[in-house]
């Protein structure tokens, strides 16, 4: 795990002259399972956007910023190639998706089949080759393909749907997969199906994943590493290890309280506050207002990216040497 | 198939019933012609009997008959194709519906197939470029325009204007005199011709519904996580557009065209009586102000065929379109 997949540098996205994303920096290296963590609305789906560049057209991103991919042999700014490389090059054959919301996320008019096909052909992928490969990733993705290709999406449960998704997603062998939600919206036990399966293409296919969740659970089941986000910034990063057994940034240590473990009896707590208007983001730390621990300074200026020890990161004054 | 024969003998008993309800409702309800005539010939003088036998000759119609008697006698003379005799024609229903009825079916499919084409299109167009907001805003207003005039208005002006006044184009009849009605080229070359000002009329005035309907579907579409998906996955345009949003947008617009049809072959009385055309609804408007009961029992007996034909079509052929709504198959 030292080289290194996917660069986000300095990443800034405004919707009108609002910012959602501020200053993310975040690397992931070949072969792990990096996961955005955040409330709905925390900007991890617009990170996940800007790499698939499928932003809406309302969105600007600043020019300074970078999403180096590292495939070939001098990295590529993937904000900066033209449209027609992008597409030819790196989308689905490099990075692929899982969208969120899975349900909704095929053509109710046509057949699974065509799915995979159109996808196909929009990769100048030959048709029989393209058959094959469909064939053999819903085989991986334990579906029986003579009859799911020729299904509609209404014929199918949820989790085969979710199951479809990541088989297409598979369909040109890309590197990395970005997960959006992958197991919201599915029942508990096909949840843990579709985790074991994740983990075992990971392994048949030397995928690496970038997951986007809400979902601590899932994320402490197959994450190497997490970013936790507030407000459209990086506020901790770490491995899973430390990001749950020894989480330093209050909202960390909040959103971990918010969730029970099996057989314990309590209230869970919740952070008190709601997620910030982009508007009007408060200056200084944007947590402050909800933080049992801000201090004078945290009104004033952002906290600095500090390493409270080895490969973790806390944005947060309570760790700066002062 | 068990589906679509149960669906076929439901139609039929919803022909059945609407049929029965119509003809009860019309021999039942007052001003009865057979009296109105029986009425004109005892101020002439003649004595009640005669007038009576007169009467019955005349028009083959009994007032003294009980009015389930002639309900069944009606519908038997239904299903048998006999529709009786027009009272101010005096030649077969049947006849006359057979004459008008080719003429409505041709205006209203040339008008509402190009109505459903350019309304679609029109309405993917707008919005698919929502963004856009000069050529969103001038189409609006132009079928804003549009929708608020009613038909027969802009007929007259149509009329007047591009036919009177400056020639433009035929305002008067079906075709030219020096044609003979056939399969002929000239013939049909001359129909299209004379009736394109009627179909500009009705292409005009109701594009913008379906403009609009589609348009806000269409709106709706553009929002779903498939369409967004299908981006991701570096899908052409081109397919988004039609295989992705105009599939999906046009599938709730399908079952009304049956339905438009259905309502537009009567629909349509004010353009033809504007522009002298035959049809089904002048002759339904020119029967009912002579009370011609046998031709206006007659329409709409025709009419109900229409609606329950067009209704159990839609319901046959929609899971062609829509594979959510077939059935039977897995």
């Amino acid at each position: 795990m030292s080289e290194i997949l996917l660069g986000v540098k300095n990443l800034n996205v405004s919707y009108f002259n609002t910012k959602v994303v501020s200053n993310i920096y975040f690397n992931i290296f070949k072969g792990e399972t990096y996961a955005l963590v955040g409330e709905s609305g925390c900007g991890k789906s617009t990170i996940a956007s800007s790499i698939m560049r499928t932003l809406p057209e309302i969105a600007h991103i600043d020019a300074d910023s970078q999403i180096l991919y590292y495939a070939s042999p001098h990295p590529v700014d993937l904000l900066k190639v033209p449209e027609y490389e992008f597409s030819n090059n790196f989308r689905w054959r490099e990075i692929a998706m899982v969208p969120q919301g899975a349900l909704n996320s095929l053509n109710p008019t046509i057949r699974i089949k065509d799915h995979f096909m159109e996808t196909a052909r929009a990769h100048n992928l030959d048709k029989k080759e393209a058959l094959e490969k469909a064939w053999k990733l819903l085989e991986a993705v334990k579906l029986d393909p003579h009859r799911v290709l020729s299904l509609y999406p209404i014929e199918m449960s949820g989790g085969m749907k979710q199951r479809v998704l990541i088989a297409l997603a598979l369909l040109l062998n890309p590197k990395l997969l970005i997960l959006d939600e992958p197991t919201t919206a599915l029942d508990v036990l096909t949840q843990r199906e579709i985790l074991i399966m994740l983990n075992e293409l990971k392994a048949k296919y030397g995928l690496t994943y970038m997951l986007i969740s809400h979902d601590i659970a899932l994320v402490a089941d197959i994450a190497d590493r997490v970013a936790i986000i507030y407000a459209g910034r990086i506020v901790e990063e770490s491995n899973v290890e430390n990001i749950f057994y020894n989480p330093k940034h209050p909202y960390t240590i909040g959103l971990l309280k918010a969730v029970l473990k099996l057989g314990e009896f309590r209230e869970p707590e919740t952070i008190p506050g709601s997620t910030p208007d982009y508007r009007k983001l408060p200056p200084g730390c944007k947590f402050h207002p909800r933080c049992p621990f801000a201090m004078d300074i945290c009104r004033r200026e952002e906290p600095p990216f500090i390493e409270v020890e080895k490969d973790h990161f806390v944005s947060c004054w309570l760790y700066a040497k002062r | 198939m068990n589906w679509a024969l149960r669906k076929a003998i439901f139609s039929l008993a919803a022909w059945f019933l609407a049929v029965s309800i119509s003809i009860l409702i019309i021999v039942l309800s007052p001003g009865d012609p057979a009296l109105i005539m029986l009425t004109g010939f005892l101020q002439q003088g003649i004595p009640y009997d005669q007038a009576v036998r007169m009467v019955q000759a005349y028009i083959g119609f009994s007032p003294a008959e009980p009015w389930w008697s002639k309900w069944l006698r009606y519908l038997l003379g239904v299903v048998t194709g006999n529709l009786g005799v027009s009272i101010t024609y005096r030649i077969p229903v049947a006849q006359l519906i057979a004459n008008a009825i080719p003429w409505s079916i041709f205006f209203v499919s040339y008008s509402l197939s190009l109505t459903v084409i350019l309304g679609v299109l029109i309405g993917i167009a707008l919005a698919y470029y929502r963004s856009n907001t000069i050529f969103v805003r001038s189409v609006t207003t132009v079928l804003t325009v549009f929708n608020s005039i009613p038909n027969w208005i802009l007929a007259a002006v149509f009329f007047v204007y591009i036919g009177a006044r400056w020639q433009l184009l035929p305002y008067m009849g079906p075709y030219s005199n020096d044609v003979t009605p056939g399969l002929n080229l000239q013939f049909i070359a001359s129909v299209l011709y004379h009736y394109t000002l009627p179909t500009m009329v009705m292409v005009l005035t109701s594009i913008p519904g379906w403009a609009f309907g589609i348009s806000a579907m269409a709106s709706a579409i553009l929002k779903e996580d498939f369409i967004t998906y299908a981006k991701a996955r570096g899908l052409p345009s081109s397919r988004i557009l039609w295989t992705y949003i105009t599939r999906n947008s046009i599938l709730p617009i399908y079952a009304n065209i049956a339905i438009t049809f259905t309502w537009l072959l009567v629909g349509t009385v004010w353009l033809e009586s504007q522009f002298l055309l035959p049809g089904l609804g002048s002759l339904l408007a020119t029967t009912s102000g002579a009370r011609d009961y046998p031709v206006m029992i007659g329409v709409y007996v025709i009419l109900i065929t229409a609606i329950v034909l067009g209704a159990l079509f839609t319901d046959l052929t929609y899971g062609f379109i829509d594979p959510r709504a077939r059935v039977g198959e897995t």
